[in-house]
């Protein structure tokens, strides 16, 4: 089944939890992007000796998860 | 007509703007009436992604306080030169959202009829309720120790005039003069939250009062991220914090207010400043509504936190039996999300639907240093549970930058967890 709006909007409630334009410590996600997303997530699951929040956190998240974290941040072209 | 896009969403969760609106006009046209009791992480949180979600919505937020004063963080108000002014939130940004704010205690819910029965005698009626009620403290659990000695043992697992109550005691304490704690068996509010708070006392003690002391009584013999704080303490505390687990006559059972003593299997303690943290259970309203079991403790279904016990109200946070999630802030504020998209879906017509969940909690060993803990979880197949393979705590033995990155990183969530919740 095709994810919806609501799928994606889902997945990524978690990461508003610490990432905002308030957040000096963390990435402000606000026009991130959905490659730039896909490349961090996957770097953090991949590097087995990371001990960060996110290495920890990203383990969590399948090859399908990241995919739905990447459509929930594309920005897209600028809209006029 | 009302466009709910990503901008919107983003905005509204604290993720900021973005570039692209994407069209979301499904839950637009609802006037379902939705009553949330109880304002702190959860409930704040519910109210202010719901008035986005369903601008047509009628919301209505019940807390018995007009200023919400926040738990994380007030550790740091005990041990360091933090205010507690620096943990109190008003609910004008959710008013500006057009949510109706009511200051008033919920004294009763008629879930049948669907309504909720103010202090005032005033009834509201509700299509959804959302309950967020926190916890309230079992007293006498511990022979002794009800509201009255709470006024002179205080427990401080509220913040508020509570840790006021706790941080005059310390300012009193003669130096060289004993402190105590006592802390319950799982599960209670913020599994890691009395180690933190025994690591801001101790760092008081040993800044303030040198030749005085800490003293743990624990009701069990493992805690959460229990290596990293007995490597900090030893660190940092030698002299100052003293910690015994049950099988070392840890468990309190009998306070003795006249006395200024606690009471284990063996010992008698006593000491001028005495921090009594409580078992807990749901807070009271979870009673009244018919959502909380023998346990004290509300059961949900894991997608919209729907209560089990009663269809049509949901409950939040830390009055749920939400495990493997803590009951933290972080929990609470993500579970008053996934609720507010599953109310949305469910007052349209639409399935809640499963997700990944997360939960980060970070907690201060000295003003300067922090650890952290980690889990991510599945709510498929109706069966909330831990992500094999994920989560987990700081390293073991990492160098001071470190220790120091994960505190920025808790200030960094503090102010971004309160700016979600309350604008």
């Amino acid at each position: 089944m095709a994810a919806t709006t609501s799928d994606r909007v889902a997945i990524a409630l978690a990461c508003a939890g610490c990432h905002s334009p308030q957040s000096e410590a963390m990435v402000d996600l606000t026009d991130y992007g959905a490659d730039p997303m896909r490349q961090a997530l996957m770097r953090y699951r991949s590097e087995t000796d990371g001990t960060t929040v996110m290495h920890r956190l990203a383990r969590g998240y399948s090859d399908a998860d990241i995919e739905l974290l990447a459509a929930y941040f594309d920005v897209g072209a600028p809209t006029p | 007509m009302n466009r709910i896009d990503r901008r919107t969403i983003l905005r509204t969760l604290g993720l900021g703007a973005a570039t692209m609106a994407l069209p979301w006009t499904a839950f637009a046209k609802t006037q379902a009436r939705i009553v949330i009791i109880g304002g702190g992480f959860g409930g704040a949180s519910v109210a202010r992604l719901l008035a986005s979600l369903l601008p047509s919505a009628h919301i209505t937020l019940v807390d018995a306080n007009a200023t919400y004063t926040a738990c994380p963080f007030s550790n740091l108000v005990l041990g360091t030169d933090r205010l507690l002014s620096d943990q109190e939130f008003g609910y004008a940004g959710l008013e500006s959202l057009g949510i109706k704010v009511l200051t008033a205690l919920a004294t009763d819910v008629d879930p049948i009829g669907k309504t909720v029965t103010l202090q005032s005698e005033e009834t509201l009626s509700y299509d959804r309720l959302i309950l967020s009620p926190g916890i309230d403290m079992r007293w006498n659990a511990i022979q002794g120790y009800d509201e009255a000695a709470a006024k002179q043992f205080p427990h401080a697992w509220k913040a508020g005039p509570q840790t006021t109550l706790l941080r005059n005691q310390l300012d009193a304490l003669e130096d060289g003069e004993p402190v105590l704690m006592s802390v319950p068996t799982a599960p209670f509010r913020c599994p890691p939250g009395p180690y933190e708070r025994a690591s801001m006392i101790a760092h008081y003690l040993k800044t303030r009062k040198p030749r005085s002391k800490l003293i743990v009584l624990d009701g069990k013999d493992s805690f959460s991220k229990m290596a990293l704080f007995q490597e900090a303490w030893a660190e940092h505390y030698p002299d100052h914090l003293e910690w015994r687990g049950a099988s070392d006559d840890g468990t309190v059972s009998r306070v003795d207010t006249a006395g200024g003593s606690v009471e284990t299997d063996f010992e008698t303690f006593t000491a001028p400043v005495i921090n009594i943290i409580p078992p807990q259970k749901a807070g009271l309203i979870a009673d009244r509504a018919g959502v909380s079991d023998a346990t004290g403790w509300c059961p949900i279904e894991p997608l919209a936190f729907e209560s089990t016990l009663q269809p049509g109200i949901h409950v939040l946070g830390d009055a749920t039996i939400a495990a493997p999630m803590p009951k933290s802030a972080f929990s609470a504020n993500l579970q008053a999300k996934i609720c507010a998209l599953g109310v949305a879906r469910l007052v349209s017509g639409l399935e809640p639907q499963s997700t990944v969940l997360a939960n980060t909690c970070y907690s201060f060993t000295t003003p300067e240093e922090a650890i952290s803990i980690a889990g991510v979880y599945s709510n498929k197949n109706n069966n909330l549970e831990s992500i094999s393979g994920a989560g987990g705590v700081s390293p073991m033995g990492a160098d001071k930058a470190i220790r120091a990155a994960e505190a920025a990183q808790a200030r960094s969530w503090f102010k971004t967890i309160t700016t979600g919740a309350f604008g």
